[in-house]
């Protein structure tokens, strides 16, 4: 059996991590790299990534390893309750954890973790107030109360929809 | 959260909220989530659905950007709309991306049908550039009392002349009768856009069959195109697809018996929607064609049915239906539709087959090819007429994301649940045959 060509990634603090390269080819901005250098020993830095985002990131990969890649119509409508088990499980972390993720994947160019992330955040603003939103992402709202008037009155029309 | 992310983070989060309701939850939060969520808000406020209209607030809030000396210029003693005592907070005009003719005529007519507050509305788009990527023009004529759309139709002019608000234009639709301008709107947006991607149209005699053809030959790159309702005058505007058959990748031919009354058409024997032998050739020679679709077309038969099929042999979607009437020759489709079928046996995902002829046709060789050739089918919607004919569809059940079966009568619901019992099909539907 062929043996499978591994990928050295390191973190912003140095870590280094070995990975699968079909795992890391998951990144678009890695494929590119491995691409561009060919075969070669030397680990690829990743300055913007922090050693536990990156493990994060990795458990993602691997468990996505074998999905097609999906080229999703810009038009087409989307929508945030398809959340499979495991991607739901994957995304029970803190805020701070779940926006370095949305930054690291937006970095690695890993649109389905990007797309994933984004729709947690989504779901954890959906049905909310703009109070309850101001709550869940320690908000301050600096609309003074003639101008929050002001902004409503002109979108009116959004409240009955 | 405020200082992590660039508003392109906000914009991919706020386009998964479901509703505008959640949009304007976020519009209110703070002036940075405020700004992230206006461009989304106002790029459609026109784009309706089954349980919304447009509102005419949209349109109060555009006339806070008409000042009030236009409103007196035009002999209003008081401005409408919301009043502009303080600069709107956002320059909402300026972030239209689509726009849905009929429903913005809906919004404007609900406060004031004035041709001139129309105008001046059209003017404020132009003034603040707006380039729209969705144009969509209905039915007004069906829509509205003569007066209203007499007004409608007078002020269209003078949206053709803002001419760059066309200029973006990726999607285009004006698909329904309409014939007063449609010469003119066709002509501008030849002229001043060239990116149009999906174009659905119909046209309704052979100036606008001319026009028309002007307007295909004018985009780079023509991805799907849709002719509804157009009959003896088709075979203009498809002639012009020659200049984009590298580009093209789909095609559908929609209602083209142009009379709901089918009883007229027969009186002319079906010869209406004939492609004339230079629209067929151009037609095979669009050989990245893979979808296709027929709708109610039942003037077409062999002389434009065989050499589809052999042209478009990477076909992924094929939908055929015809109406509630015989068709002329009803063997003639399930022969076509074989051979279609064959032709892209290895490539086929998605066959709809839908009619509602009286006659009991004989579909079995049809369904046998498509149970035992089409090898990636994922969704198929299919009349059948026999539990025999059911049995061959069930052997394919496993491949099948979505089956949806139109049953004749005559086969026993029961048994026909019976042999479906132990599927585990997310997505079946079984319907009855109207006879």
């Amino acid at each position: 059996m062929a043996e499978l060509k591994k990928v050295k990634l390191t973190s912003s603090e140095g870590t280094e991590f070995i990975v699968d390269r079909k795992v890391a080819e998951k990144s678009v901005l890695l494929k590119n790299m491995l691409e561009d250098v060919g075969e070669s020993d030397m680990a690829i830095p990743l300055p913007n990534v922090t050693g536990p985002i990156l493990n994060k990131v990795i458990d993602y990969c691997t468990h996505h390893r074998d999905d097609p890649f999906v080229n999703q119509e810009d038009d087409s409508k989307k929508v945030s309750d398809d959340i499979d088990d495991w991607d739901a499980e994957f995304c029970k972390v803190d805020q701070g954890t779940l926006f370095e993720l949305i930054l690291s994947a937006n970095y690695l160019d890993i649109k389905p973790l990007l797309d994933l992330t984004c729709k947690t955040v989504a779901n954890m603003i959906k049905g909310k107030t703009p109070d309850e939103i101001r709550k869940t992402f320690n908000i301050i709202n600096d609309f003074t109360p003639e101008e929050e008037e002001h902004v409503r009155k002109e979108n009116e029309w959004c409240e009955e929809r | 959260m405020n200082q992590i992310f660039a508003s392109e983070y906000f914009d991919t989060i706020f386009r998964y909220l479901p509703t505008y309701k959640d949009l304007h939850s976020c519009l209110l939060v703070n002036k940075r989530w405020a700004s992230c969520a206006i461009p989304i808000l106002w790029e459609a406020p026109f784009r309706v659905n089954d349980k919304y209209i447009s509102s005419p607030k949209v349109i109060q809030t555009y006339l806070a950007f008409i000042p009030d000396s236009t409103f007196h210029k035009l002999g209003y003693n008081k401005r409408i709309g919301l009043s502009n005592s303080r600069p709107p907070f956002f320059n909402y005009p300026s972030f239209l991306k689509e726009l849905t003719y009929d429903q913005f005529l809906n919004a404007v007519i609900a406060i004031d049908f004035s041709e001139d507050i129309i105008i001046e509305l059209f003017k404020l788009l132009a003034k603040n550039d707006v380039r729209l990527r969705r144009l969509e023009i209905y039915n007004c004529l069906n829509n509205y009392p003569e007066n209203l759309n007499r007004k409608g139709h007078l002020v269209l002019p003078h949206f053709y002349e803002c001419t760059s608000v066309f200029s973006m234009l990726t999607y285009f639709n004006c698909s329904y009768r309409w014939p007063v301008q449609r010469i003119q709107l066709f002509n501008v947006i030849a002229k001043y856009c060239h990116n149009i991607k999906i174009l659905k149209v119909s046209i309704y005699d052979k100036n606008e069959g001319i026009a028309l053809e002007g307007l295909i030959r004018s985009q780079r790159n023509l991805k799907k195109f849709s002719l509804v309702n157009s009959n003896n005058f088709a075979s203009f505007p498809i002639q012009a697809l020659l200049n984009q058959k590298h580009s093209l990748g789909s095609l559908a031919l929609e209602d083209m018996h142009h009379s709901p009354r089918l009883n007229s058409a027969k009186f002319f024997n079906y010869g209406i929607c004939q492609l004339n032998s230079s629209a067929i050739d151009v037609l095979a020679q669009c050989k990245n064609v893979n979808k296709v679709k027929f709708k109610h077309c039942e003037g077409l038969n062999s002389s434009v049915f065989f050499p589809l099929a052999n042209a478009f042999s990477n076909l992924t979607s094929l939908e055929y239906s015809y109406g509630t009437y015989d068709i002329y020759d009803s063997a003639t489709p399930i022969r076509l539709l074989s051979d279609i079928i064959m032709t892209s046996c290895n490539t086929l995902k998605r066959i709809a087959l839908d009619w509602y002829s009286e006659a009991k046709l004989d579909i079995t060789q049809l369904v046998e090819i498509i149970t035992q050739q089409v090898t990636k089918l994922e969704y198929l919607k299919i009349p059948l007429y026999t539990l025999e004919q059911l049995a061959l569809i069930h052997r394919t059940h496993n491949q099948l994301r979505k089956l949806e079966i139109n049953m004749n009568r005559e086969i026993n619901f029961y048994s026909a649940l019976y042999l479906f019992a132990n599927v585990p099909l997310k997505n079946l539907w079984f319907y009855f045959l109207q006879n």
